[in-house]
């Protein structure tokens, strides 16, 4: 409960939201969603600019690839064949397993990624495909790429009269991704996130990229660990095994009250090694 | 605490509602005289509080009302009456899917919105849609049953 | 459900009352499926429930609680809160008597000890009750509990049960009025809470001849009872200054008890209602927010509101009590069962709610399902900690003692060759039998010697055999990558009321229009009781359930009864709903002698008409309603009756489970969930299957993820549903129930229990599964994914 709050605006355009927002930096809070914001018991908060309306919940698909407005919905996504055609399926399977289905019809995209919780699961996916992000403020839109947003906390990349807009999902036509949430039961927070994507050329793998999240506080690609298996075959199991447990020691890993490190340790090279072999697996299905 | 008026339908009445800035939906709704929508958690977790917003289920407790102006919402009172009760309303009770009936309301909430865009779904795609409806009571065997049931009903299958 | 054959016709003299029952074997409404009395209403969301009350004026509580797990309170001052404006009262230990009582929601004199005060000077546990306040809004009532200033000197605390009973520890209760209120064991300087034990035969002896004996520890873990709806109560003065509570209770009598003892107040001055309840589970067994809601009713002399939060029911509510249990068993080489040893260290928590009860049912109902072994021994201590307290849970006690010995019996079987199958069909008590354990253990005092009535064990084991295809997955050695799939089994068996100490009264009247208001003091909990007992009156007066205005409970207008616990409600509150038809009965008889001048013996009863057989006349319900009302001879057809129970016959029950372990996450996915139940006669078959479902996925989400997480200092650190995960229905595996009828005579209509028994199958069944998918053996729940695999990878090394 927001107890300070004294204005709820809702502006009708994104123009009217970016004005408001240039004109309230102090106390006051981007909403769209809503979940987090109500989940949140802040005293500071003194104005809500709710979103929702600025008509930033298309998704289209371009020469670039897909883009997808911030305030789209889980559910949205979820329903998009954009979406699901995307890279092997990769957004939607992050997407998939993402909390309920009421809060799923809730949750925007822009709210995920941005309030980039540990175990947040768009996260991670958004690294595999290098995301970028379209941010407006008042007299500006500029891109920014989702690895440099989330260097440091995402909310540290953009001020408080900015707005992300949209995301693009850069076409990777050529590109198989999976995904995998592990948690203990359907609707919970995941103990592990991973994801993996790859172009197979002449049954090697001609990139390959590891992602992982809810191992740290925030998502992490796993350059080292996916270059271990760059131009290798991709029937190499013994390669893919090597690097999915190089890919447990190069993760960061934080504090879980859930479980210990050494259980995230022991369990992410069996999920990295699994998500390999679906790649793998549709790749040859779909040549 | 200031308040706001918002202008909403609810079950297909207008209504005005004044509502205090930082209210939650469910408490304004509840306050209103909704007493069926229920409240668990506070966190949309437990799906007690799932309204139709738009035509989409929803945690009613995670919404501000103050941004609920101009929404259209369906709470369990639209659903139906007690002698005209909607098929999935009869269905529950005929497969004894109602034990405590706390969290009833919200879990029909989502079964209605289900049946409205799959009329025929199949029993994974029943608990995914109520998968954000938690019971402890039933352990969902005979509310699963009792959506089935209701499909077939509204389908006019024998 | 229709096939009544194997029902036995129930003797005449069952109850004891104006008129023989009819249909003893040719139920018309009793065993049939009807739909919930009260249905409509829920399904249309009518305001039913406590918070669906309106008061003009009422105030929000709420209540500032302990963050040290165990701490003096040096100073409170609450001068800032109080002046907030919109604050109405501030309570603190200072301003209330200082009056010894158990919260937990029992008979008395309750078996529990008395160690609990509305609010103390000290607090034993993260969530214990500091101070309350009363607001005009709930957001004022928050604010107020941040401006309360409380200076705390920290005291050393026990978290670890297994040393809250060592030289030095330190003592929890050192207050000079905790006592137990009946002669039982209690050491408050040793942290003893309660502690039960019993001997028969001669243990020793009996191992050391065996040929084998198994000796392993088992611990059962904390848990939360989740019902959808929190605690809840709204309190407030009548125009009589009557103290009125409106408390979603199981035990709305008891609750009227306590209050009344806690603050004071005469038993006359109270009035308890329990209106609709979202659930209880046991965990509203309890008087756990009544007392200090009512104190700041008294204070302001408003209705006031308290609810739990879901933070503050994991926080402050009750649990299941965790107990460590060390159980050797003896085997001969034929695979008889020889000794029992239960050795049980029972955590009840910062208080003793249940601490002996709970304790005694480890025993009771789960050593007589075991009546061929002639040596037992039980021996149980419930100590205190400065953890969650624990309480009513579903399977009080069962649950955890099922989780060893139903694992024990798997392990005995593997290592000695024995079919788990022919082991417990040969060793199960049967129809006819007994036990010293019944005798031996009751609650609080000596139990009650008792012979089974009805065991439909064996038929459930068959069934369950056939049905799950027990031999086609069991030992199959399936693996299908990395998903090892294995089966396991385990018989329950539990009880049916707290014999020779519960009590449950009816009351019946007739209407002007041939109907009838029944009031009971039972409470429905969900369960469909008041439906169950609509159809148990119908079946005697031969008239519709719709005929049957069931109201529960309140304790101005319902007579007396215990409530919803010790899986009661059927089987003795149902003895009081026919003896009373009975004698409504029995009443309209006369009437319509006297109105068709005939004799009792002339009589037929159908659809509510009474027939005269030589006259060939007919008078209705309606007829008779109106002659006895309006026209001759007025009076009121009316009748009330009480019921208590000499036995606790057990239902029992087969469980059967499927499941496949990911070897390398160590991650059990549950497959497939079949339980096998005999309850007698099932009244209203759907509801008893649900029952047993709720019970069973209850049991799965508990066994696989439901666990309290602590730090270091005691504070629970998973208090929400979203890191406390119960199952939803995607979780679930497919659940599948099988009601196997029997009759119980002294049942109502031959039934017995059906809403526990289902709950202590998983932790033993999913177990022994896990073990037959991937070798290994949980001996600690909840089978979560790191604990599985921990074991796995043990087992790798070795």
């Amino acid at each position: 409960m927001l107890r300070k709050l004294e204005n709820y605006y809702k502006p009708s355009s994104l123009q009217e939201a970016l004005r408001l927002a240039d004109e309230n930096t102090e106390g006051a809070k981007l909403i769209a969603g809503g979940t987090a914001v109500m989940a949140a018991k802040n005293n500071e908060v003194k104005t809500l600019i709710d979103i929702k309306n600025t008509g930033t919940d298309k998704i289209i698909k371009d020469e670039n690839g897909v883009r997808a407005g911030a305030t789209v919905t889980i559910a949205s996504l979820l329903e998009s064949n954009e979406i699901k055609n995307y890279c092997g399926g990769l957004i939607y399977e992050a997407a998939y397993y993402i909390a309920s289905t009421p809060l799923r019809n809730m949750i925007t995209l822009g709210g995920n990624i941005i309030q980039t919780f540990p175990w947040s699961d768009l996260p991670a996916a958004l690294l595999l495909c290098g995301a970028e992000l379209s941010v407006a403020s008042k007299n500006n839109i500029r891109k920014l790429s989702y690895i440099n947003a989330v260097k440091k906390h995402p909310s540290l990349a953009i001020s408080k009269n900015e707005i992300v807009t949209e995301v693009l999902f850069p076409d990777l036509t050529s590109y198989t991704g999976k995904f995998t949430k592990f948690s203990q039961t359907n609707f919970d927070y995941a103990i592990l996130d991973a994801g993996v994507i790859a172009k197979i050329k002449d049954g090697a793998f001609e990139d390959i990229r590891f992602a992982v999240s809810a191992a740290g506080s925030l998502p992490q690609l796993l350059s080292e660990s996916a270059a271990l298996l760059k131009g290798a075959p991709a029937d190499d199991k013994g390669a893919a095994a090597k690097a999915a447990r190089h890919a447990a020691s190069e993760t960061i890993f934080t504090n879980d009250k859930r479980v210990s490190i050494e259980y995230k340790k022991e369990i992410l090279p069996a999920l990295f090694e699994r998500l390999i072999e679906r790649v793998v697996k549709e790749n040859k299905g779909g040549n | 605490m200031k308040t706001i008026e918002i202008k909403l339908k609810i079950n297909n009445e207008d209504k005005i509602l004044r509502v205090k800035i930082n209210e939650r939906l469910v408490d304004a709704l509840r306050a209103a005289g909704y007493k069926g929508i229920k409240k668990g958690c506070y966190e949309g977790s437990c799906g007690a509080c799932t309204v139709l917003v738009n035509g989409r289920p929803m945690n009613s407790c995670m919404i501000p009302a103050a941004s609920a102006d101009g929404f259209e919402i369906t709470t369990i009172e639209g659903l139906g009456e007690s002698d005209n009760l909607h098929p999935l309303q009869e269905s529950i009770l005929e497969t004894g899917g109602v034990q405590c009936g706390y969290c009833t309301p919200g879990f029909l909430i989502s079964s209605y919105a289900l049946l409205k865009s799959n009329p025929d779904p199949n029993m994974d795609e029943i608990k995914r849609a109520t998968d954000g409806n938690l019971c402890r009571c039933t352990g969902y065997v005979k509310k699963l049953e009792a959506v089935e049931r209701a499909a077939k009903k509204m389908r006019g299958d024998k | 459900m229709k096939d009544k054959k194997t029902i036995k016709n129930a003797p005449a003299d069952k109850f004891e009352s104006g008129a023989p029952l009819e249909h003893k074997d040719n139920f018309k409404i009793v065993n049939s499926s009807i739909k919930k009395v009260e249905g409509p209403g829920l399904v249309t969301g009518k305001p039913m429930f406590t918070d669906d009350f309106e008061f003009h004026g009422m105030l929000y509580a709420k209540i500032l609680t302990s963050p040290h797990a165990h701490a003096e309170i040096i100073s409170i001052d609450t001068s800032k809160a109080e002046k907030l404006p919109g604050v109405k009262a501030v309570l603190t230990h200072k301003d209330l008597p200082r009056i010894i009582h158990t919260t937990a929601g029992q008979g008395y004199p309750e078996p529990s000890p008395y160690d609990s005060f509305t609010l103390d000077k000290k607090v034993r546990f993260v969530g214990d009750r500091v101070a309350a306040v009363a607001a005009e809004t709930l957001e004022l009532a928050e604010e107020a509990l941040e401006l309360i200033k409380v200076e705390y000197k920290i005291l050393e605390a026990v978290l670890d049960p297994l040393k809250a009973r060592a030289k030095g520890a330190p003592v929890i209760h050192d207050e000079d009025e905790a006592r137990m209120i009946i002669p039982l064991a209690y050491d408050k300087n040793t942290n003893l809470a309660a502690h039960a034990e019993m001997s028969e035969g001669d243990v020793e002896a009996a191992l050391k001849n065996s040929e084998r004996v198994f000796e392993h520890t088992y611990e059962s873990h904390y848990a939360q009872h989740c019902p959808m709806e929190p605690h809840v109560c709204i309190t407030h003065l009548d125009p009589n200054d009557r103290l009125n509570i409106i408390t979603s209770t199981q035990v709305p009598f008891h609750t009227r008890r306590i209050v009344g003892q806690a603050l004071d107040i005469p038993v006359k001055r109270i009035r308890v209602i329990k209106p609709r309840i979202g659930g209880g589970f046991g965990g509203k067994q309890e008087m756990l927010i009544e007392d200090i809601c009512a104190a700041l009713t008294m204070k302001t002399k408003k209705p006031v509101r308290l609810e739990y939060s879901r933070h503050e029911e994991f926080m402050s509510a009750r649990t299941r009590h965790p107990q460590h249990i060390e159980l050797r068993t003896g085997m001969n080489k034929n695979g008889d069962l020889t000794a029992i040893d239960v050795n049980i260290i029972m955590n009840t928590g910062a208080y003793g709610s249940a601490a002996l009860t709970v304790l005694c049912n480890s025993a009771s109902k789960v050593l007589p399902l075991f009546n061929k072994v002639k040596d037992i021994r039980f021996y149980g201590d419930s100590v205190y900690t400065n953890l969650p307290v624990g309480g009513a849970y579903r399977g009080y006690g069962a649950t955890q003692t099922y989780h060893a010995i139903g694992q024990q019996v798997d392990i005995m079987c593997r290592e000695m060759g024995i079919d788990i199958i022919k082991f417990y069909k040969k060793h199960h008590i049967k129809e006819g039998e007994g036990s010293p354990v019944f005798q031996k253990m009751g609650e609080g005092k000596e139990g009650v010697e008792m012979k089974i009535g009805s065991c439909g064990l064996e038929k459930c084991i068959d069934i369950g055999v056939k049905e799950f295809g027990w031999y086609d997955k069991f030992n199959k050695k399936r693996v299908e990558g990395d998903w090892h799939y294995g089966a396991g089994m385990v018989c329950l068996m539990q009880g049916s009321s707290i014999p020779e100490i519960d009590m449950g009264a009816a009351y019946m009247k007739i209407n002007d229009d041939g109907s009838f208001n029944l009031s009971l003091g039972a409470t429905d909990l969900g369960t469909g009781s008041d439906t169950i007992f609509a159809q148990m009156a119908a079946e005697i007066l031969t008239v519709q359930p719709a005929d049957i205005i069931v109201y529960s409970s309140d304790t101005d207008m319902t007579p007396f009864d215990v409530g919803a616990y010790a899986s009661s409600t059927t089987y003795l509150s149902g003895g009081a709903v026919i003896k009373t038809a009975e004698k409504i009965k029995a009443k309209i008889s006369k009437v319509a002698c006297e109105m068709m001048k005939t004799t009792e013996d002339d009589l037929r009863f159908k659809n509510g008409i009474v027939y005269s057989a030589s006259k060939k006349e007919k008078v209705s319900f309606k007829d008779i309603a109106y002659y006895t009302l309006y026209e001759k001879n007025q009076f009121q057809i009316d009748a009330s009756a009480s019921h208590i129970t000499h036995k606790s016959p057990p239902p029992f029950s087969a469980h059967f489970v499927y499941v496949a372990v990911d070897i390398r996450t160590g991650f059990v996915k549950p497959l497939e969930y079949l339980n096998v139940t005999d309850c007698g006669t099932a009244i209203n078959p759907k509801f008893a299957e649900g029952q047993c479902e709720g019970a069973v996925l209850n049991g799965i989400s508990f066994a696989l993820s439901e666990e309290f997480i602590f730090d270091k200092k005691g504070r629970l650190l998973n208090t929400s549903f979203n890191d406390y995960k119960i199952f939803n229905a995607v979780d679930m595996p497919a659940v599948k129930t099988i009601l196997v009828p029997t009759y119980e005579e002294s049942g109502p209509f031959g039934a017995k229990s059906v809403s526990e028994i289902g709950i202590n199958g998983a932790l033993p069944a999913i177990g022994n599964a896990i073990f037959d998918a991937a070798g290994v053996r949980m001996f600690s729940g909840p089978y979560t994914p790191n604990r599985v695999l921990a074991e796995i990878k043990k087992k790798m090394k070795k």
